[in-house]
């Protein structure tokens, strides 16, 4: 027997029956003049709008990206392959639109918004255009709450503030993903509203970051767009514009959310191959010469906006708040160049980037973040106190052992300074590395860094830091959960708070084993 | 290669401020429609292809084979049209011509196609209406096409009107998802 489906009831199909316009409708008509790589050159659409829907026989769509005299270039969103010469397109008057909502949080879309994951119709009442233009100067305030990563390399020596938009740069299969995925679990009550846009990824690893998401209770405050490997270019141009207006629903309504672009080369490379077929004339790196502005526009929709701004968006509904849309993008290099187009536009678009790098994978460092390199502009006036206070000296530890390790090299005795920074540093190194799928409360953070700032894990073994670290923090959850609360709860830094950390730390070492 | 008609624009345009300036309008169709129908013929088509004949003279032949068609300006312009080896454009050049002044005279064809044959009253009523909402002398033609079920389509130019019941089904079934 068939099954009925839930848009099946016949009190939904009545209200749609209703709601139905059959008046007779003018629309503009062309003609498909050829059809070739899911590109489509048509005659006639005189009235067509740049940009706009275009209907085909059999419900699909398509998009006007070239407009010429004679001809205009339609994108096809979706199968182009039941298109043939001589059909006719007409023109939908909408420009390409998207559900949004709160509806769409725990679910799996593609790049148009229908949902992929077998859960059933989406029941958003809402939708928004895809390509908007990003919030003015006289809407925005300053970066000044802080994302909380959970990574204490991050966290600590690279700050995120909502709003902030953070390029996570490197080479293939070295973690960056994972930073990004760590984030996004780190995020789980915390208010945080997280996209997740996976553009020309294998369907396989997205499968297996939404069952992780699932696994760690992500889905619930996550959406996934999902626009894979095997979809058409024009999906994959399109799903990171889809996704920022979903992030977009929550930022202007005074909210704030987190999107992650996994990733953008993948989304550039889908718009060379459109604007190539397109006939558009190739530049650099066969890339068009709008690549530029296609990530600066989407980039600059991340943003924290103003009381006034959501006030005035919500017609007064909602008051007193501030939303924010901070994003991670991330881009592959290939073999460490970050000098190559695209991430040279990326790097001087963002405010700030985590760097990478293999050398520190391969040597076990991970997450593989090149200290030297990564750098957050904003991020800093947004650090939380505590974090700020006990993590400066992280960067000058690394940096100073950076340097001095080269050095050491040559060198075969060394003045007792030297050996003590050369080890400090070996060790903070080593406190830097954590498992990935565990990300740490503030408290927590503060607990380790403290401990390394104090010189307190200078006559630990290098290779027992980490040992030393878990049995601290499991130390301190059992004896001293009162303390951790009240740092989690302010993330101030005062006597009191550095008075317990260290009768805390003490007492640790002095009585317990790691 | 560019497109044909943006090769042939210029011809057109050129001929239609011509024809125009002299009111020859009627006269310069014709001779267009001539010599796009004598270049249209194989074996004119193969003579006009073939790169072992100088440009003149496939002008030259041209003009002789439209004979008295064509007059003294319309012979200097299928010559120009030969200097520049376009003559396979003419084609192209007449449709446009006709683009042109169906526009400047603003004139459109109207094709009506309707499940049921329209009578003299639907079809005028039609037709002072579309006047009116186009802003435009129309001239219509008028077709039959059952699988419409009811109603009407109307086409001019790029606008469609869709009035028929097979058109309101279609709306109704994406509507419902169907």
């Amino acid at each position: 027997m068939q099954q009925l489906n839930p848009s099946e009831i016949s009190d939904v199909i009545k209200n749609r029956i209703e709601k139905l316009d059959v008046d007779a409708e003018a629309r503009n008509e062309g003609t498909i003049v050829s059809v070739a790589d899911g590109i489509i050159q048509m005659h006639g659409l005189n009235d067509v709008m740049f940009g706009e829907m275009i209907e085909f026989p059999g419900d699909v769509f398509g998009m006007a990206l070239n407009l010429e005299r004679d001809s205009v270039g339609v994108v096809v969103l979706g199968n182009y392959l039941s298109l043939q010469e001589g059909m006719t397109g007409k023109c939908t008057g909408r420009i390409l639109e998207v559900p949004v909502g709160k509806e769409l949080v725990g679910r799996v879309v593609d790049a148009l918004g229908n949902p992929v994951d077998g859960k059933g119709d989406l029941k958003t009442t809402e939708t928004d255009a895809v390509e908007k233009v990003a919030p003015g100067v006289i809407t925005r305030q300053g970066v000044d709450q802080p994302v909380q990563t959970g990574l204490k390399a991050i966290d600590a020596m690279v700050p995120i503030g909502r709003g902030q938009r953070e390029l996570i740069i490197g080479d293939r299969q070295i973690g960056k993903s994972a930073i990004a995925i760590d984030a996004i679990i780190n995020q789980k009550g915390k208010g945080i509203t997280c996209v997740y846009v996976a553009i020309g990824q294998k369907q396989s690893t997205i499968a297996n970051i939404v069952r992780k998401l699932e696994e760690h209770g992500a889905m619930e405050h996550t959406i996934v767009v999902v626009a894979g490997a095997a979809d058409p270019a024009a999906m994959q141009f399109l799903a990171p514009y889809a996704g920022c207006t979903m992030g977009e629903y929550f930022r202007d309504r005074g909210e704030d959310s987190l999107i992650v672009y996994d990733d953008l080369t993948k989304q550039a490379w889908a718009y060379r191959q459109i604007s190539l077929l397109l006939k558009r004339p190739p530049g650099r790196e066969a890339y068009p010469g709008d690549v530029f502005y296609l990530h600066s526009r989407l980039l600059e929709r991340a943003a924290r906006v103003n009381e006034d701004y959501v006030e005035k968006f919500t017609n007064g509904e909602v008051k007193g708040k501030t939303g924010s849309l901070t994003a991670l993008p991330i881009i592959e290099t290939q073999g460490g160049d970050v000098s190559a187009f695209v991430p040279t536009n990326v790097i001087s678009i963002t405010d700030g980037q985590i760097f990478l790098e293999t050398n520190l994978f391969n040597s076990g460092i991970r997450p593989a973040i090149n200290a030297g390199l990564s750098v957050s502009r904003v991020g800093g006036s947004a650090q939380t106190k505590i974090i700020k206070k006990l993590g400066g000296g992280v960067r000058l530890a690394l940096a100073q052992y950076r340097e001095l390790a080269a050095f050491s090299q040559f060198a075969s005795d060394l003045d007792e300074a030297t050996r003590k920074q050369l080890e400090h540093g070996q060790r903070v190194t080593e406190l830097m590395k954590q498992k990935q799928y565990s990300p740490m409360s503030v408290s927590e953070m503060a607990v380790s860094l403290y401990a390394a700032n104090e010189g307190y894990l200078n006559d630990v073994p290098v290779d027992k830091v980490l040992d030393f670290e878990r049995a601290l923090i499991e130390y301190m959850h059992s004896e001293q959960s009162e303390l951790l609360a009240r740092i989690d709860e302010k993330g101030g830094y005062d006597d009191g708070i550095q008075q317990g950390l260290k009768s805390g730390v003490e007492t640790f070492k002095s009585t317990q084993s790691y | 290669m560019a497109d044909t008609s943006q090769l042939a624009r210029p011809y057109a345009k050129a001929s239609f401020d011509l024809a125009r300036e002299s009111s020859q309008l009627d006269q310069w169709s014709a001779m267009l429609a001539t010599a796009a129908r004598v270049s249209l013929d194989k074996r004119m088509r193969e003579v006009l292809s073939d790169p072992r004949r100088s440009r003149k003279d496939k002008a030259t032949l041209l003009i002789d084979v439209c004979g008295d068609a064509l007059d003294k300006h319309g012979q200097n312009f299928i010559r120009v049209l030969g200097d520049q080896n376009r003559l396979l454009l003419l084609p192209e050049v007449a449709e446009l011509f006709e683009e042109e002044r169906a526009g400047f005279e603003k004139r459109t064809d109207v094709v009506i196609v309707s499940a049921y044959p329209l009578d003299d009253e639907q079809q005028n009523t039609l037709a002072d209406a579309l006047k009116k909402r186009l802003d435009r002398e129309i001239s219509i033609t008028t077709r039959v096409d059952k699988s419409l079920l009811a109603g009407a389509v109307i086409h001019a130019g790029d606008t469609v009107i869709d009035g028929s019941l097979r058109g309101r089904l279609a709306k109704l079934a994406s509507a419902l998802n169907i």
